[in-house]
């Protein structure tokens, strides 16, 4: 029986759900998250952030410095706090962020690696152009187009590509390293699975006529010729 | 109503301006009646390359702030009947003009041109926004280099986004021999890319340096490779269909009799 994580990070949306146990003392709680996502090897830099922190009382100015020190190190946005205290609720109050006291009525239990395949996909029905971005981390992205350089992709899930994909990608955002990463042409510029990073090989790579699968395996990322699970 | 077309590329220095002069005359010379339009306020030189820029008197900021009437700040071209241009402000900057005054500008020129041709600066930010604020179609500029395409690809997405849903590209500087020794890239590449229809290519073509420096659009030199492909862009603009050339590396018997006659 595995030790009930302190930090529970999930997809929320666009964003991050953090749910931060009363055990972890309050002067740790930012670095906490911040090496809690490192380990995961999320790029989720600059995602809107709904942190949860249970019945601790803060501060407004100890909120500031929570607040500061995950803008500074992730450019992650608190834009929500969930909160039992009302101390807490009214510190957030005075730093214009929304706080509620509940925002779910389950409870978080297994960290996200364990739901990882979430049934939840968005189609985008349409070619991502250089600079688009796009990032869903409460499943899987599937793209009915080309995903050109420049483009950029990340899910929580898996990545599909029907069409040719050049530009960057990260599935399992989250830390889900059973993520994959599907393209009928297969030219990424990089993929990214949890927290490995593959570069593609210097000099072009020419398309397969097949489409390829990109996996985790071996602590390595993995690409070989798509014939089904 | 006349035809309002913004000219853009989002990377600098593909051929925009040259562009945006080459085809306004050949339009002209094809009996259009055709204005071109800076929109690179701050960084003006449409009227440069047109060789009018002695003739510049008063720009669209001054029809925008109403100093002048629109008639007194167009100026016409020495050479071709029906051209003419309107200069942007040398020392204003882009943010002194908003998109629905260049839309109001562009609307009062459609009533008099059959085309009007924007010449978009640079870039994707207000410049941008203001050129293409008034336009009805799109031609996008690129050049094959890896960067230009980028850009381009980038650009079509936000002219996407803003309703010019059909973008055409034109290809500038292709250049055969290089595509073929492996040096630049194959114009079905680009089309690969950028999957918009291909307007025309233009030649890879050193004269078209001399011609920006005199201030004479090479289309007025027709016997050139680049001044006849924008002749030909311009005749699909108005509907024509032509086919787009190979533009094949002479090789084998072409370039023997060259040799042996000279060039020329």
């Amino acid at each position: 029986m595995r030790q009930k994580e302190p930090i529970l990070v999930r997809g929320y949306r666009n964003g991050l759900y953090v749910t931060v146990d009363d055990s972890v003392p309050t002067e740790e709680l930012a670095d906490r998250i911040v090496s809690r996502l490192a380990r995961l090897g999320s790029f989720v830099k600059g995602a809107p952030l709904v942190l949860e922190v249970g019945q601790r009382s803060l501060n407004d100015e100890e909120l500031r410095q929570i607040q500061k020190q995950l803008d500074r190190q992730y450019g992650l946005r608190i834009v929500q706090l969930v909160s039992g205290s009302d101390a807490t609720r009214s510190a957030a109050e005075i730093l214009r962020i929304r706080a509620v006291p509940t925002l779910f009525d389950h409870r978080v239990e297994e960290p996200p690696a364990l739901r990882a395949r979430e049934p939840n996909t968005i189609t985008i029905r349409h070619t991502l152009r250089a600079g688009a971005s796009e990032q869903f981390l409460q499943g899987s992205i599937l793209v009915l187009g080309d995903v050109n350089p420049g483009a950029e992709l990340v899910a929580s899930g898996d990545i599909i590509v029907l069409g040719t994909l050049r530009g960057v990608v990260h599935a399992g955002a989250l830390g889900d390293e059973g993520a994959v990463v599907i393209a009928l042409r297969l030219l990424a510029t990089q993929i990214r699975i949890a927290g490995h990073i593959a570069r593609s090989p210097e000099g072009e790579r020419e398309a397969r006529p097949y489409p390829e699968i990109a996996l985790v395996e071996k602590e390595q990322i993995v690409v070989r010729r798509f014939e089904g699970f | 109503m006349g035809r309002p077309i913004v000219i853009t590329s989002g990377k600098g220095g593909v051929g925009k301006t040259t562009t945006a002069a080459n085809l306004g005359t050949a339009l002209a010379l094809l009996g259009q009646k055709v204005v071109v339009v800076d929109a690179d306020i701050g960084l003006r030189n449409l009227d440069v390359v047109m060789g009018l820029e002695s003739r510049v008197v008063f720009t669209s900021m001054d029809v925008i702030e109403g100093k002048c009437d629109l008639n007194k700040a167009l100026i016409r071209d020495k050479r071709a009947e029906n051209l003419y241009i309107l200069a942007a402000a040398q020392s204003r900057n882009k943010s002194d003009v908003q998109p629905e005054q260049m839309a109001r500008l562009v609307k009062e020129l459609e009533q008099q041109f059959d085309f009007v041709l924007i010449d978009c600066p640079a870039g994707i930010e207000q410049g941008f926004d203001n050129a293409v604020a008034g336009a009805q179609e799109a031609i996008v500029v690129v050049t094959p280099e890896v960067s230009s395409i980028r850009d381009a690809d980038r650009v079509i997405g936000l002219l996407q986004a803003k309703g010019l849903t059909e973008p055409r590209y034109i290809l500038n500087r292709y250049s055969p021999r290089l595509v073929e020794q492996g040096e630049m890239l194959d114009r079905s590449d680009v089309q690969e890319i950028l999957a918009i229809p291909l307007l025309g290519i233009i030649p890879e073509d050193q004269t078209i340096i001399a011609s920006t420096n005199r201030g004479k659009p090479l289309v007025l030199e027709a016997s050139t490779p680049a001044g006849a492909a924008y002749v030909r862009i311009a005749r699909r603009l108005l509907g024509e269909e032509i086919p787009i050339p190979e533009f094949r590396e002479e090789t084998g018997w072409s370039r023997f009799f060259r040799m042996l006659f000279g060039r020329g």
